[in-house]
C-alpha cells in the first residue's frame, strides 16, 4: 500500500512538472515564442471573447491584482491585449484580447485539446468515462486541499489534523 | 449588396491567398486551400469576429469542405 502512494505521489508531480514543460517547450518552438507560459495562462484567464475585469481575471489565476497589472503591461505591450476604461463606470478596467491575443489563444488551447486526445486514444469508451471519472474525483480532492490552505487559521488545523493522522497510523 | 456566401469566400480566399474565383468552382476541401494551424485560426478569428459569432474547436473539427464551412458560418449567423 506504502508503494502505491509513493507512485501515485511520484506521477502526480512528474506528470505536473512535464505538463508544464511541453507547454513551455511547445510555447518556445511556436509562433508565440515572445509569450511566456504564465503570460499564456493570463490570455487563457482572459478569453477569446467578452473583456473582462482585472479583478475577475486575477481570481481565477489566483494572483493579486496587483502581479496581474504587471502581467498586463507587458501583454499590452506586446499587442496580445487591450485595455479599456469601463464605458459605464470609468473605475471599472476592462481588458480584452488582440487578434493575435486570440490567436495565440486558440492555438495554446487547441495544444491542451490535442494532449488530451492523445492521453484518452489508446482507451476504449468505457475505460474513458472510469478515467474522466477518477481525474475529475482526483480535481475536487486537490481543489478542497486548496480551499483549506486559503485562510492561515486552517492552514495550522490542517497540518496538525495531518500530524495526528500520521502518529495514529504509526 | 454581397451575400453571407460571398463576404465568407472572400475572407477565406483572402486568408488562403487564393482567387475567389477558385473557391467558387475548383477549390472543394479545406485541405486543398493547405492553411497552416496559424491561417486556420486566422480565418476563424476573422469570421467570429465580423458576425460576432462562436466557433467552437468541435465544429471546426467536422468540417471537411469549404461548403461545410460555409453552411456552419451561415447557420450560426442566421441564429443571431
Amino acid at each position: 500500500m506504502k508503494n502505491d502512494e509513493q507512485e501515485l505521489a511520484r506521477l502526480l508531480v512528474q506528470i505536473f512538472d512535464n505538463v508544464l514543460l511541453t507547454e513551455e517547450k511547445a510555447l518556445q518552438k511556436g509562433y508565440f515564442s515572445d509569450l511566456s507560459l504564465a503570460e499564456m495562462h493570463a490570455l487563457e484567464a482572459i478569453g477569446p471573447y467578452e473583456a473582462r475585469t482585472m479583478t475577475e481575471t486575477a481570481s481565477d489565476l489566483g494572483i493579486t491584482t496587483g502581479t496581474l497589472t504587471v502581467s498586463i503591461d507587458r501583454l499590452v505591450k506586446k499587442g496580445y491585449v487591450l485595455r479599456n476604461r469601463d464605458v459605464n463606470d470609468r473605475r471599472i478596467v476592462r481588458i480584452s484580447l488582440t487578434h493575435n491575443g486570440k490567436l495565440a489563444y486558440r492555438i495554446h488551447s487547441k495544444f491542451h485539446a490535442v494532449l488530451a486526445r492523445r492521453i484518452l486514444e489508446p482507451y476504449s469508451d468505457e475505460e474513458r468515462e472510469k478515467f474522466i471519472k477518477m481525474i475529475s474525483e482526483i480535481d475536487v480532492f486537490v481543489k478542497s486541499q486548496l480551499s483549506r490552505y486559503s485562510d492561515e487559521s486552517m492552514i495550522r488545523k490542517t497540518a496538525k489534523e495531518v500530524a495526528k493522522s500520521d502518529r495514529q497510523k504509526e | 449588396m454581397k451575400s453571407t456566401r460571398e463576404e465568407i469566400i472572400k475572407v477565406i480566399a483572402s486568408v488562403a491567398n487564393v482567387e475567389t474565383k477558385d473557391l467558387d468552382s475548383g477549390i472543394v476541401s479545406i485541405e486543398e486551400l493547405d492553411l497552416d494551424s496559424l491561417q486556420l485560426y486566422e480565418l476563424i478569428i476573422d469570421i467570429e469576429e465580423k458576425y460576432s459569432i462562436r466557433l467552437s474547436d468541435e465544429a471546426i473539427d467536422a468540417v471537411v469542405t469549404v461548403d461545410d464551412f460555409i453552411e456552419l458560418v451561415e447557420s450560426f449567423v442566421n441564429k443571431k
